[in-house]
C-alpha cells in the first residue's frame, strides 16, 4: 500500500532497513540536506502504512536537476528500496515519479541520468526496462579519489560506471547514444 | 581578534586565569569604554569559577546593550554558560531594538538557527522585515516563523492566534504568489487559524492548469477530506490517479471514500487497474464497506503472495481477518506457487501468518521442526542468489533462534543462537538482521570486542550511529571502557552542531520552506538525543576508569540534555519474522540495554554527586539500575552525605559489606559487576580528594583503607575467579553441544563449534585482560 510523499529530514532516523543495505550509501548530513534545501521536490519517498498505523518507509529517491543547456538534465543521485518491497515495482514507481516532476514547469529538462556501475546487471536491466540506454562508460567513476584512472585504456566491472541516460520530449534524442557502451571518458568530463 | 586578546584567550584555555585577568584589566585601562573588554573580563571570571560576580556585572552590561557582534556573541555565550537562556537571547533582542542593524539582525536570526529557537527566528525576521521593506524573502521569512511559533509547544495564547494572523497578512500582501513555497507558507498559515476553505482555493488558484505540486496535493486532498467536500475529493483523486498516473495509495483511500459518501461505482475502476495498490484498494474498500475482507486477501494473496511484502500488507488488515477461515484456507494453499524461489518467499509469508495467528507456536515442538525442514529444503537457494541480495529463507533461521530462546533463555541457547548465525553469515554476509541479533547476543556473553567486530562489519557511518550504535556502546565503561568507539560515534554530534545550523540558513535563504520545520527538529532531536546522553556519561565514566582526562576536551561544547529525544532503532532488531517485539524475550535479550532513557537521568545525578555539583537527591527512583548499580549509587551518596555531615563512617561501612555477590557465570554481568565496582572506588577517591568539606583523619583513613580493599579483591581475587569460571563452564557447553541433535540438522559440525568457543574464549579473555590493566 505505496503512498508517495516528500522527504524529510526526520526521515533519516528512520532508514535502517534501507540503509543497513551493502548498496545503498550512507551520506553525511550535510549531503541530505544539501539536497533538501536545494532541489525540495525532487528527494520524495514512498511510504506504506504499518499494523501500527505508523508509515514505514519503503524507499526514497534523490534527485537534482543540473547543466547548461543541451546539457540541462534531471539526475537520479540514489534511489534505493526496502528489501520487503522489492520485486514489485517500487524503483520503477520512483523513476517514473521524478521523470514526470521534471518533465513538467518549471524543471523541464532535457534528459534524466543516473550513474549505475558496470557489474550492477540487477540494476542496468532495471534501467534498461525502464527505456534508459548506456550513453558512456565513466572508467574508475567508483574507484576513489586515491585511484584516479591515467587514461580510458584499462577498464575493470567493479570500479568503472555506466552513464545512462532517458530522453525527455524536448531532447529530440541528442542526449543518447548508439553504442555509448563503447564510449569512454574519465570522472572529471562527467561533472556539470 | 588582537594578538593581546588572543593571548588572554589562551592563558583562559591553560587555566592561567590571574594572568589573563591582569592583561585584561591593562586593556581596560587604555580603553575603558569598548564594551568587549568589559565582557571579556565578565568572561575570565566565570572562567575562574566566579559565577555570581560575573552574572552581575553582566547584567548591567545587558541594561545598556552594546552594538558590537563580539561583545553581543560573547555575552551570550556567558549567559548560555551560566544556565540563563532567557537572558542569553535578550541580549541580542535588546540590542536590536536600540540598534537594529542588518549585521545584528542577521546575527540574531542566525542564533535562532542554531538553537532551534522559534520565537526568536520570529522576532528577528519580522525585524529584518521592517528594516528592508524592499526584500520579499524577509516578508516570507516573518510570515514562515510566525507560522513555525504558532505551532510551537512554546506558544502562549496570544502567540497560538494573533501570530498566524499577522503572517497571513504578510505573506497575502505579496500576491501574487510566486512558487509552490510560497503557497505552502500561505496555506500553513490559514490551516493554523483554520480557514480551510481558503486553503483549497489557494492552491487551486495558483496551481490552474499545470500538474500540482507533490506537497499541495497532500494538502488538498486532506483538506478536502476535512470539509466533506466529496465531489472534489472525487474528483481530484481521480485526477490523480488517471492523469497523473500516480498509484498512489492514500488516493484510493480518498478515492473509496469520497465514492461511497456519492453512491459512484468504485469497484469496477479497482478492478480495472489490477497493480499492488489496488487490490489492496479493494481490502479498504471492503473494510469501509462494512464487509468481509477475507475474498480480497485471498485475490491479493493469490497474486502477490509470493513477494515479501505480501505479509504486511496483509497484517495491517488482519484485525479484519476471520482468522480461522484464514488458517483454513492457508492449509488448503500450501502450494500457490510453482517456481522454488516464489514458493520460499510465500512458505516464509504462510509461517509468519501462523504465528501472527497464534505466538504460543514459538513453544511447540512441532513448529520448531517445521522451522528446520523448511531452513533446509530451501538453503541451497542461498548459493544461487546475488551475494548482496536479500535470502527471504533466513527468516526461518531468525524464528528457529527466537523460538530456541522463547522456551529457554540460557546460556547454551545463547550458545547455539550463536553457532547457527555465524554459519549463516558465512554465506550471507550482508544479512544485517542477522549481523545486529549476533552482535547482542555476543554482548550478553560478554564479548565485547566480538560485538564490537561483527558491528563494523554493518559498516554504520554518519546518522546511523545515533539510531543504532546503543547495541554497542551501552553501558560501555561497565562491559569494555574504550575511548575509540565513543570518538566515532560522537562525531555526529559534532557534525549536527555545524552542518545542520549552516543547513537551516540555507534553507531559508533558498527559500525550501516545506522542508526547515523538520530540519529544525532533526537537529534538535540530534542536539538532545538520549544516546548522546548516554555517551556524555560513559565519556567520563571511561576518563575515571582510564585516568585519562584528554578525551574530554573533545565534548567540551556539549552538556547533558534534561528533554531528550529518543531516536535509538529496536524496531530493526524485531523487523524479521511478525515484524514486532517478543515481549517475554525483549526484556532478557536487551538486558544490558537500559532501554528507558531515565535511567541516564538517574547516572547524571549520581556523576553530580561525584562532582560535587549536587547533595541533594529527593526521590531519586532506583528501579532502572542494576544491583550493582543500586549499591555503588547509595554508596557515593552515602559518602557525600558523610562529607556533608549528615552521615556517619559505619553507615558508609555498612554499604560497603553490603556489595551485592558477583555471580560467576557466562554473562554481561561479569564484566559490568567488575567495573561498576572499580569505577564505583574511583568516585570514592574523586570525592575524597576534591571535597572542600573536611572530615575527621580517622573517617578518611577508614575511607581510604574500605576502598582500597574492594580495588584490591576485584583486582587479585575476583577478576581470577572470573576468568576461571568462564573458561570451565566454555569447556562444559562446548562437550554438551558436540553432540547436539539440532546443530547437527542444521549442518554445524564439529570444527565450526571449535571455531566459535575459541572465538567467544578469546572475547571473554580480552575483556578480563583489560579489567586487570584498570
Amino acid at each position: 500500500m505505496t503512498s508517495l510523499s516528500p522527504f524529510q529530514a526526520t526521515d533519516l532516523f528512520e532508514l535502517n532497513p534501507i540503509n543497513l543495505d551493502p548498496l545503498t550509501e550512507n551520506f553525511n548530513i550535510g549531503f541530505y540536506l544539501e539536497y533538501l534545501t536545494a532541489w525540495p521536490s525532487l528527494f520524495f519517498k514512498s511510504s506504506e502504512i504499518s499494523s501500527e498505523c505508523k508509515d514505514i518507509i519503503s524507499g526514497y529517491m534523490m534527485g537534482k536537476t543540473e547543466g547548461k543547456g543541451k546539457d540541462w538534465h534531471t539526475h537520479i543521485t540514489a534511489v534505493t528500496i526496502h528489501h520487503s518491497y522489492r520485486r514489485i515495482g517500487l524503483a520503477s514507481y520512483l523513476c517514473n515519479n521524478l521523470e514526470y516532476i521534471t518533465d513538467a514547469k518549471p524543471h523541464e529538462t532535457r534528459f534524466i541520468d543516473l550513474f549505475v556501475r558496470v557489474n550492477n546487471s540487477l540494476a542496468l536491466h532495471l534501467y534498461e526496462k525502464l527505456g534508459y540506454s548506456v550513453y558512456r562508460r565513466v572508467v574508475g567513476y567508483y574507484g576513489g579519489e586515491n585511484e584516479y584512472p591515467m587514461d580510458t585504456k584499462t577498464i575493470n566491472d567493479h570500479k568503472d560506471a555506466f552513464d545512462m541516460r532517458k530522453g525527455m520530449k524536448r531532447d529530440k534524442g541528442e542526449g543518447t547514444r548508439e553504442n555509448g557502451r563503447e564510449y569512454r571518458v574519465l570522472p572529471h568530463e562527467v561533472r556539470f | 581578534m588582537s594578538a593581546k586578546e588572543e593571548e588572554i584567550y589562551n592563558a583562559i584555555d591553560n587555566g592561567t586565569y590571574k594572568f589573563a585577568l591582569q592583561q585584561c584589566s591593562k586593556l581596560l585601562k587604555k580603553s575603558p569604554n569598548v564594551t568587549f573588554y568589559q565582557v571579556l573580563y565578565n568572561y575570565i571570571l566565570l572562567e575562574s569559577g566566579k559565577s555570581s560576580e560575573c552574572l552581575e556585572n553582566c547584567l548591567k552590561i545587558m541594561e545598556k546593550p552594546p552594538n558590537d557582534i563580539k561583545s553581543l556573541g560573547l555575552l551570550n555565550k556567558i549567559f548560555s554558560q551560566l544556565g540563563k537562556t532567557e537572558e542569553s537571547f535578550q541580549v541580542y533582542e535588546n540590542a536590536a531594538k536600540k540598534y537594529p542593524s542588518f549585521e545584528i539582525l542577521t546575527h540574531w536570526f542566525h542564533l535562532g538557527c542554531e538553537t532551534n529557537n522559534v520565537r526568536v527566528l520570529q522576532k528577528s525576521s519580522m525585524a529584518l522585515k521592517s528594516l528592508n521593506s524592499s526584500n520579499r524573502l524577509f516578508h516570507l521569512w516573518a510570515a514562515f516563523t510566525s507560522y513555525l511559533l504558532s505551532i510551537s509547544k512554546e506558544a502562549t495564547a496570544i502567540e497560538k492566534t494573533v501570530i498566524p494572523k499577522l503572517g497571513t497578512k504578510i505573506v497575502e500582501a505579496l500576491k501574487p504568489l510566486r512558487s509552490e513555497q510560497e503557497v505552502y507558507i500561505l496555506v500553513k498559515l490559514l490551516e493554523s487559524i483554520g480557514n480551510f476553505e481558503s486553503v483549497v482555493s489557494e492552491i487551486l488558484n495558483f496551481t490552474g492548469s499545470n500538474k500540482l505540486d507533490l506537497e499541495l496535493q497532500i494538502i488538498l486532498l486532506k483538506t478536502l477530506d476535512k470539509l466533506e467536500k466529496y465531489e472534489e475529493l472525487y474528483h481530484w483523486s481521480l485526477v490523480i490517479l488517471n492523469d497523473y498516473k500516480l498509484d498512489d495509495f492514500n488516493t484510493w483511500k480518498y478515492l473509496i471514500k469520497s465514492s461511497l459518501k456519492l453512491n459512484k461505482d468504485v469497484e469496477n475502476m479497482i478492478k480495472f487497474y489490477g497493480t499492488r495498490n489496488s487490490r489492496l484498494a479493494l481490502i479498504e474498500l471492503a473494510v469501509q464497506r462494512g464487509e468481509s475482507v477475507d475474498q480480497s486477501v485471498y485475490q491479493y494473496l493469490n497474486h502477490i503472495g509470493c513477494k515479501p511484502c505480501a505479509f504486511f500488507d496483509i497484517k495491517s488488515y488482519f484485525k479484519y481477518v476471520d482468522r480461522e477461515a484464514f488458517k483454513k484456507w492457508l492449509d488448503n494453499n500450501e502450494i500457490l506457487f510453482s517456481n522454488e524461489d516464489r514458493d520460499m518467499i510465500w512458505q516464509v509469508n504462510v509461517i509468519k501468518f501462523k504465528l501472527l495467528i497464534n505466538i504460543d507456536l514459538l513453544d511447540k515442538d512441532s513448529f520448531f521442526d517445521e522451522l528446520i525442514i523448511k531452513f533446509n529444503k530451501y538453503k541451497h537457494l542461498l548459493n544461487k542468489k546475488e551475494k548482496t541480495d536479500f535470502h527471504q529463507g533466513d527468516e526461518f533461521i531468525v524464528l528457529v533462534i527466537q523460538a530456541l530462546l522463547s522456551k529457554n533463555f540460557s546460556t547454551k541457547n545463547i550458545i547455539i543462537s550463536i553457532l547457527i548465525l555465524e554459519k549463516i553469515l558465512e554465506k550471507d554476509k550482508h544479512e544485517f538482521h542477522l549481523r545486529i541479533w549476533l552482535v547482542q547476543l555476543y554482548k550478553l556473553i560478554n564479548c565485547h570486542t566480538q560485538a564490537s567486530l561483527n558491528f563494523e562489519k554493518l559498516k554504520v557511518k554518519n546518522i546511523q550511529f545515533d539510531i543504532l550504535s546503543h547495541f554497542l556502546v551501552s553501558r560501555l565503561s561497565s562491559s569494555y571502557p574504550d575511548y575509540d568507539v565513543l570518538n566515532r560515534v560522537f562525531k555526529i554530534y559534532k557534525a549536527n552542531k555545524s552542518e545542520t545550523s549552516y543547513f537551516i540558513k540555507i534553507g531559508f535563504n533558498k527559500g525550501s520552506f516545506n522542508k526547515l520545520e523538520s530540519m529544525l527538529e532533526f537537529h534538535w532531536r540530534l542536539e538532545n538525543s538520549s544516546l548522546k546522553n548516554h555517551e556524555l556519561l560513559q565519556y567520563n565514566k571511561i576518563s575515571r576508569l582510564l585516568n585519562n582526562k584528554e578525551p574530554l576536551n573533545e565534548i567540551s561544547d556539549f552538556g547533558f540534555s534534561e528533554s531528550y529525544s529518543d531516536n535509538r532503532d529496536f524496531k530493526v532488531f524485531w523487523n524479521t519474522g511478525v515484524d514486532e517485539e517478543i515481549l517475554p524475550l525483549k526484556e532478557k535479550l536487551l538486558a544490558n540495554i537500559p532501554t528507558d532513557p531515565q535511567y541516564d537521568k538517574i547516572i547524571n545525578l549520581q556523576e553530580g554527586l561525584i562532582n560535587g555539583k549536587i547533595t541533594n537527591i529527593e526521590n531519586a527512583d532506583l528501579s532502572l539500575l542494576t544491583d550493582i548499580e543500586k549499591w555503588s549509587f547509595r554508596l557515593i551518596y552515602e559518602t557525600t552525605q558523610l562529607f556533608n555531615k549528615r552521615s556517619s563512617i559505619a553507615r558508609v561501612s555498612e554499604i560497603y559489606r553490603s556489595k551485592p555477590k558477583l555471580e560467576l557465570n557466562l554473562s554481561w554481568k561479569v564484566s559490568h559487576v567488575l567495573l561498576v565496582i572499580l569505577d564505583t572506588a574511583k568516585s570514592i577517591q574523586h570525592i575524597i580528594s576534591n571535597s572542600y568539606n573536611k572530615i575527621s583523619k580517622n573517617d578518611i583513613l577508614n575511607l581510604k583503607e574500605l576502598n582500597s580493599r574492594l580495588i584490591e579483591k576485584v583486582r587479585d581475587e575476583d577478576i581470577l575467579n572470573a576468568k576461571q569460571a568462564t573458561v570451565a563452564e566454555l569447556g562444559k557447553l562446548k562437550s554438551q553441544l558436540k553432540t547436539s541433535e539440532l546443530l547437527s540438522k542444521l549442518g554445524i559440525n564439529s570444527t565450526h563449534i571449535d571455531d566459535v568457543f575459541d572465538i567467544i574464549n578469546f572475547s571473554n579473555n580480552e575483556s578480563f585482560k583489560l579489567m586487570k590493566l584498570l
